[in-house]
């Protein structure tokens, strides 16, 4: 278990398996193969079991809010690589990049967040295999 | 236009002959490769082990992996085995084995899923440990999950089990709401647990759903007026130094994250026993549910000791959940499917 060490999270870079992350239902939810970028505002942060999650507030083009529901994997599995519930908070602006809710739906498997500042965060480290 | 038929006949008529004489043969082989084998799949970053059974089943060798059907074929010495698994988020991928029968063992390369580089298997006869007086082990610790199995899929399903798998959606997944999902699926999470134990009782704590297990070594029969919970009622004893749990009194739930159902008059016997160095934790659990599937179903795990960790919180909040379903505008088909499954 990686949990005891607090990693810079950009040491981590690269090594991101979709399949190692999470224990339920990725493949039921999300696209393997198809990845995209969403850009928005932090309204809701969820910091919590089974997924940690965000729900991101987007504008359509007539200015109409749109909610995205992004997650990654549980708080203990984050906690590990120095992920809490402040790295990210509600009121922030982020860009999320990752793997697309199957369907069309709303919904992003967190691979990568790019903050304001230009720091980068990223959901990885190692887990066993299911 | 005569000879050619004749021919044909002759070499069809050699053909039987040749089959007659080798079916013997191939017979001694089937009884070589029949009965069950511990096997061991050594990838590069992990050994995860199971238990394959062959059989003869309609003049032919039939293979299950766990408990699930698995394809074998065998020529001459050569076998060939494949057989499903999925990965952490429930892709359904595939284990191919090619190997050959050699004094007494089958071994070969493993082709392990997702373009993993490629290792080694081999099978051993199974044996049954003969029965030896008790002679306690200390499982007292912290421990970190190191394999949950083969985390087979399809399984040797009654047609109630097809029925309920084929019904199945992902949303249906109690852990998603934070409801515990059982003792087979917990029992495998990918979190630590920390073991206390005396003479009487063995507690495991899992940080899955802060799971409690008491495991009474007392000698108590199984309570009559209790109510079954997610993680049973389990009473165990020592078969030498390996602790020997039974549980039942499950709940009804799901054996994996394709809704492989788990009926309430399930039996699961785990058969836990460390290493010589103490380190490492093993548990063979067995899932006995005829009403669900024609043959038990098996899952080897194994854990690292952890002197130095810690048992976290499992915060698990099912607001997200629900505030997700709103989000897709999806919740009403929810609570429908609910009501739904309230009626099976």
């Amino acid at each position: 278990m990686s949990r005891r060490f607090a990693l810079p999270l950009l040491a981590l870079a690269g090594l991101a398996v979709p399949h190692a992350e999470a224990h339920h239902s990725f493949a039921a939810e999300f696209s393997y193969d198809k990845t995209g970028t969403i850009t928005g505002e932090v309204v809701e942060v969820l910091f919590v079991n089974p997924h940690a999650r965000y729900f991101i507030a987007l504008e359509d083009e007539n200015g109409k809010e749109i909610l995205w529901d992004a997650q990654t994997r549980s708080p203990n599995a984050l906690f590990g690589i120095g992920w809490n519930k402040d790295t990210i908070r509600a009121g922030e602006r982020i860009t999320i990049e990752g793997n697309l809710g199957r369907d069309g739906a709303h919904k992003i498997w967190i691979r990568e967040v790019r903050k304001a500042s230009g720091e980068i965060v990223r959901p990885t480290g190692e887990e066993p295999p299911p | 236009m005569s000879r050619v038929v004749s021919s044909h006949r002759t070499v069809g008529a050699l053909t039987a002959l040749a089959a007659w004489l080798l079916a013997p043969l191939a017979f001694a082989q089937d009884a070589q490769l029949a009965g069950d084998w511990f096997l061991t799949l050594n990838e590069r970053r992990a050994v995860h082990t199971g238990i394959l059974t062959i059989e003869r089943a309609g003049g032919e060798l039939v293979a299950f992996v766990d408990g699930g059907p698995a394809s074998l074929e065998v020529d001459g010495d050569t076998v060939a085995l494949e057989f499903d698994t999925r990965d952490g988020g429930g892709q359904l991928l595939a284990y191919v084995l090619h190997g050959r029968f050699e004094s007494g063992e089958l071994k070969g390369e493993l082709t392990p899923p997702l373009d993993a580089p490629k290792g080694t298997w081999n099978a051993v006869r199974y044996i049954v440990p003969p029965a030896a007086p008790p002679k306690p082990v200390d499982f007292t610790g912290v421990w970190s999950r190191t394999s949950s199995g083969l985390a087979r899929v399809t399984l040797d399903y009654t047609p109630a089990a097809q029925a309920a798998v084929a019904g199945y959606h992902y949303l249906d997944d109690p852990a998603l709401r934070c409801v515990s999902p059982g003792l087979v699926r917990v029992s495998g999470w990918p979190y630590p647990v920390e073991i206390v134990q005396n003479d009487e009782q063995v507690t495991i704590l899992y940080e899955s759903f802060h799971e409690a297990r008491r495991i009474w070594l007392d000698g108590r029969p199984y309570p009559e007026k209790l109510p079954h919970r997610a993680v049973g009622y389990s009473l165990g004893h020592w078969e030498g130094s390996t602790l020997v749990v039974e549980t039942k009194m499950l709940t009804a739930g799901y054996v994996d994250l394709a809704g492989q159902p788990l009926s309430e008059s399930s039996r699961v016997v785990e058969r836990m026993s460390l290493s010589a160095d103490g380190n490492t934790m093993r548990s063979e659990l067995t899932l006995y549910d005829p009403e669900n599937y024609r043959r038990p179903i098996t899952r080897h795990r194994s854990w690292r000791r952890e002197p130095d960790l810690v048992i976290l919180e499992y915060d698990c909040d099912p607001y997200p959940f629900f505030r997700g379903l709103e989000i897709e505008g999806t919740l009403d088909e929810y609570w429908q499917r609910m009501r739904q499954r309230q009626r099976q």
